[in-house]
């Protein structure tokens, strides 16, 4: 990180003082941040071209574990053993969901992932949250599915310490019924009438 | 008012460039042109967060590719009125990176420099975000001033290095600079939120 710099010398002495201001903002969120790479590798828009086009894309060190684990995985199922494919939550995903932060969560992000049903018609969640302030104590937060605005049904609560937290439940509702995810905070003592912000929200459809 | 001004730009040649938002839009439909531009503008940016969460270059890269990879599956659950753009692809790329730094057993390295550092981890992710908004930005300006800011902050080189560097006189890179702060400062607004 560089320091504030003295802008006449960056732009010469011309500069009106209405501009002079507004540049010396820009320039000091200029020098508040590290500098983004010099370029990106070939090898990675090679390998992100690949994902539209289809095209083959090369063996990245990625690609070659990935490999390493399917062969096993079919090793597996060769031998009798069975095999399941799963994320690393240890559940097979049917979808992942992307969690947009509304204005009073700026910086905060979510991604849920939805399994499938089990044989009981039972769904696992597993929510990673990141950026969240944590609450005092004896608040905490709740992921919902909404209806019209409405809140519908509860998911699950959850924490959040410093970092990046993960909660997982199970939940047994028709996804169907609802259109919305949402992550509410709860406070201690608040209100009964409080009327909660949508901290966290994405499209319920899967 | 607006949709004559862009009409008559049309006519003339001139491209408005779309939106982040747009591209978004049309990569949900499966559009690889759309797909190809949003890397384009924001690789470096993806690229540059990578690296400061993950200490191998080689895992970074990873992670970026997974970003766009993300980007690429989930563009259709993308909701304008939700938020911004920019937010969105932040976030993607956020728990991209995070899922990599996860498949090893030492921690993520974050930041290193001496602001991150010190900072709570509500000012690691505000550091961040305003980083990913400045090197977005930064891929947006046309690339004489990119160039030039680039070298100016992050170079260590004075304007006279510069100026040799890139063989124009003086005096160029100081218009270009104060062009590109210029405009930095209107792309800036546009990816706040």
């Amino acid at each position: 990180m560089s320091e504030p710099r003295d802008l006449s010398e960056l732009l010469g002495d011309d500069i009106p003082p209405e501009e002079l201001e507004r540049l010396r903002r820009v320039d000091a969120l200029l020098s508040s941040v590290p500098g983004p790479p010099p370029e990106v590798p070939a090898s990675l828009t090679h390998a992100v071209t690949a994902v539209a086009t289809g095209a083959p894309q090369l063996w990245t060190r990625r690609r070659a574990l990935v490999a390493v684990a399917l062969a096993a995985a079919l090793s597996a199922l060769f031998f009798g053993l069975g095999a399941r494919i799963a994320g690393d939550q240890g559940f097979e995903e049917r979808a992942v969901v992307q969690m947009q932060a509304a204005e009073g969560a700026r910086g905060a992000s979510a991604v849920l992932r939805v399994g499938d049903l089990d044989e009981s018609g039972n769904r696992p969640l597993r929510l990673e949250v990141e950026g969240l302030k944590p609450l005092p104590p004896g608040g905490y937060y709740a992921l919902w599915l909404a209806k019209d605005g409405e809140y519908g049904a509860t998911c699950g609560s959850f924490r959040m310490g410093e970092g990046e937290t993960t909660a997982e439940w199970t939940v047994s509702y028709d996804l169907a019924d609802y259109d919305e995810w949402v992550v509410t905070p709860y406070l201690p003592n608040e209100p009964r009438d409080f009327e909660r912000p949508w901290l966290l929200t994405a499209d319920a459809e899967i | 008012m607006s949709s004559v001004l862009h009409r008559d730009m049309a006519v003339v040649g001139m491209a408005v460039p779309e939106t982040d938002a747009l591209l978004i839009e049309r990569t949900g439909r499966g559009d690889p042109a759309a797909f190809e531009e949003l890397y384009r503008r924001f690789a470096r940016p993806v690229l540059a967060m990578a690296r400061r969460q993950l200490s191998d270059p080689g895992r970074a890269e990873d992670a970026a590719q997974e970003t766009f990879a993300a980007v690429w599956r989930s563009a259709r659950s993308y909701r304008e009125e939700r938020g911004s753009a920019s937010a969105w692809l932040y976030a993607v790329a956020r728990h991209a990176i995070i899922d990599r730094a996860r498949q090893r057993v030492e921690p993520a390295v974050e930041v290193p420099d001496e602001a991150a550092l010190e900072a709570s981890t509500e000012e690691r992710v505000e550091l961040s975000w305003l980083a990913w908004r400045v090197h977005s930005a930064l891929e947006r300006l046309p690339e004489r001033e990119r160039a030039v800011l680039e070298l100016a902050y992050w170079s260590e080189l004075s304007q006279s290095e510069i100026a040799s560097y890139l063989d124009v006189p003086l005096g160029t890179v100081k218009t270009r600079t104060r062009a590109g702060l210029s405009r930095l400062e209107g792309l800036l607004e546009e990816v706040r939120e």
